[in-house]
């Protein structure tokens, strides 16, 4: 699973190499999650319009990573919108330490939470224009939901190497140096690993090519 | 709970478990997501509360008209929208409480004639117009386990009975939970809240506005106190509500409503002449479960003179003003509300009832989340009552009731919350005065 990443090194893999390979390919998604619908209210109905959206977004990352991998440290602080009742974006991966911005687009209040083992935390409540910021220091899932308005929810990943993509609308990503060796590379999707593969990256480096199926 | 009950409940249970398990099929990721069929137009929601507490000594203080105890309690609660047309929504909200038959609590139709604009109209069983609390949208939206008692608690007005006399009424002081009198329906029963959170009534509504102001108006069948399903007054109740939102962080709201309250077999038993007059006094008494009979105490039976009382229903209403404000900011959220609400009944025999009977409540609501998952939450409750001339003395017509709840929230799962509470009730008058009881809570929602 993984929480687990990040706590073991590939055998073969050297500790400092020149040559790098490429992994590649597309994830493709074979039943769409959706958007959660908002809960019907008798008292507030009108809620219930909002459309649900397709879930296209996959993660790839290694189960194993090389060493040396866990040496970098990401100073970026990517952002996790709310905006039209919805989390933007829906999947977020990051590496362990890094701070994620949580902005208010709404003219409505949003409360973030998450009741993850791996990050326990409660934003409370703030209004539009504001943004309160968390940091992620252990690997592993973080389920991300709004106390407020419970159709809102989204995932954050957190990696303790590098060696991970989100990929594309079309479902593509591509991760780059990687130090020659033998991996296990997972596909993950809305909240369960859906495919793992093995992929050897050779001593010359190059393109290897791998497609997953997320059933 | 007899086996008619285990039936039922056992047929909900699974209905409910079955909705459950198809909750989470289609969710692939969530059990904590309504049901969405017929390519999203169909949604289903869902709350299940179970409420423990001691067995009530005979306080009543947290009784209900369902003649259920707030904090003891089972309610499984479904509720559906349903949207044909996007400018058309069928909503529905069933209850069943403790495994008894399931009731609808809202059903109706909602047209949104302008879908640019904050503007829709409701008809049938809707949302309620008046207050605040009764308006909250799910269960998880109470943090404490005790409804406010302007919402919840049993007065000793009914409105198939009226007492003959102010010492009819003071008898049944402190005795919302079952009380008689001498005209109308001789059965004891429960009294009527000031605005019954646990029914709504019938009629049309519309709604104007978002923010920042939102203009809410009714038009109903039965009163605050007593929604109904079908006339029994050939009256209707006007009701409003006019919502100030400068922040989201902040609402003020005004309300207030007026009705006929009470039925049309109750003001038909109102004597007509001193002869009809004397007829009811010296009839048998209403058989009281408690043995505190009305014999000597409805009045002056030497002065059966008939005082002047209107004929029509209609002339005896509730009428009912209210305020409400809510802040949050943070980890805190504060609510507070103030119902000012007043009864009519024909002045019929001395120690008349001559004018209306009053009643005040007012409650402050605080929670705060002290930990990702944990909330503290407490109330702060009082329920007022105007005063009346009996034969001995002047006292308010029902006995004033405080409450303090105060408790702690904890999310074992997003959708599943378990509350426990201490509530402090003490009352100035009836057979129980004081309570002091602690209750626990697990509520899950879909």
């Amino acid at each position: 699973m993984l929480a687990g990443v990040g706590t073991l090194m590939a055998q073969d893999a050297p500790a400092r190499v020149a040559v790098s390979g490429t992994l590649r390919g597309r994830v493709d998604v074979k039943s769409l999650a959706y958007s959660l619908a908002p809960r019907p209210s008798a008292s507030e109905p009108g809620r219930s319009s909002i459309d649900r959206l397709p879930r296209q977004i996959a993660v790839v990352y290694f189960q194993i990573a090389p060493s040396g991998a866990f040496e970098q440290s990401d100073e970026a602080r990517p952002m996790m919108d709310q905006r039209n009742e919805t989390f933007v974006p829906h999947v977020l991966a990051i590496h362990t330490g890094t701070t994620v911005e949580f902005p208010n687009s709404d003219q409505i209040f949003h409360n973030v939470f998450s009741l993850s083992k791996t990050r326990r935390f409660d934003l409370g409540r703030y209004a539009a224009g504001r943004s309160k910021a968390i940091r992620f220091d252990s690997p592993g899932i973080v389920r991300v939901f709004c106390d407020i308005h419970s159709h809102m929810n989204a995932f954050i990943l957190v990696f303790a190497h590098r060696y991970f993509a989100v990929t594309d609308e079309d479902g593509r990503y591509r991760i780059d140096q990687i130090p020659p060796g033998s991996y296990a590379v997972t596909a993950w999707y809305e909240g369960s690993d859906r495919e793992t593969r093995p992929i050897v990256i050779l001593p010359g480096g190059g393109v290897v090519e791998q497609d997953f199926v997320a059933r | 709970m007899s086996c008619g009950s285990v039936i039922r409940l056992a047929v909900f249970g699974a209905g409910a478990i079955l909705v459950l398990l198809a909750a989470t099929g289609s969710a692939q990721t969530l059990s904590g997501e309504p049901i969405t069929l017929m390519g999203g137009r169909l949604t289903i929601g869902g709350d299940a509360t179970l409420s423990i507490a001691p067995r009530d000594p005979g306080a009543y203080f947290n009784r209900t008209d369902y003649n259920h105890d707030t904090t003891r309690l089972l309610r499984l609660d479904l509720t559906a929208a349903f949207r044909p047309h996007p400018r058309v929504m069928f909503v529905s909200d069933i209850r069943t409480e403790n495994a008894e038959w399931l009731r609808p609590y809202a059903l109706y139709l909602k047209v949104t004639p302008w879908p640019d604009r904050a503007f829709d109209v409701r008809v049938g069983r809707i949302p309620p117009a008046f207050g605040a609390f009764a308006r909250r949208n799910y269960a998880a939206d109470n943090p404490l386990i005790g409804a406010p008692l302007a919402y919840q608690y049993l007065t000793s007005i009914r409105p198939d009975a009226i007492p003959i006399s102010a010492d009819d009424l003071l008898r049944m002081r402190g005795r919302g939970w079952l009380t008689g009198y001498a005209l109308g329906d001789a059965k004891f029963r429960a009294g009527l809240p000031l605005v019954n959170a646990l029914r709504w009534d019938t009629g049309l509504e519309v709604r104007v506005g978002s923010q920042p102001l939102e203009l809410v108006a009714a038009l109903t069948t039965g009163t605050l106190s007593n929604p109904r399903l079908s006339d029994d007054n050939d009256g209707k109740q006007i009701a409003a509500r006019l919502a100030f939102k400068p922040s989201p962080a902040v609402t003020v709201a005004a309300s207030a409503a007026r009705g006929p309250f009470l039925s049309r077999q109750a003001v038909s038993a109102i004597p007509r002449d001193s002869v009809a007059l004397t007829q009811v006094i010296v009839a048998a008494p209403p058989d009281d479960p408690y043995g505190t009979g009305p014999s000597g105490s409805y009045g002056s039976t030497t002065t059966a003179e008939l005082a002047v009382v209107p004929a029509a229903a209609g002339a005896y209403v509730q009428r009912a003003f209210g305020l409400d404000a809510e802040f949050s900011s943070g980890y805190w959220l504060i609510r507070t509300e103030a119902i000012f609400s007043q009864w009519s009944l024909p002045a019929i025999l001395a120690p008349y009832l001559n004018a209306p009977l009053g009643a005040v409540a007012f409650d402050v609501e605080g929670r705060y989340k002290v930990w990702p998952g944990v909330f503290l939450a407490g109330r702060v409750d009082h329920l007022h009552f105007s005063k009346v001339l009996g034969s001995s003395d002047l006292t308010t017509w029902d006995a004033p009731v405080s409450r303090v709840e105060s408790g702690i929230g904890i999310y074992l799962r997003r959708n599943l919350i378990w509350k426990v509470v201490y509530q402090g009730n003490w009352r100035d008058g009836g057979r129980v005065r004081r309570l002091h009881v602690g209750a626990s809570q697990l509520l899950f929602w879909f």
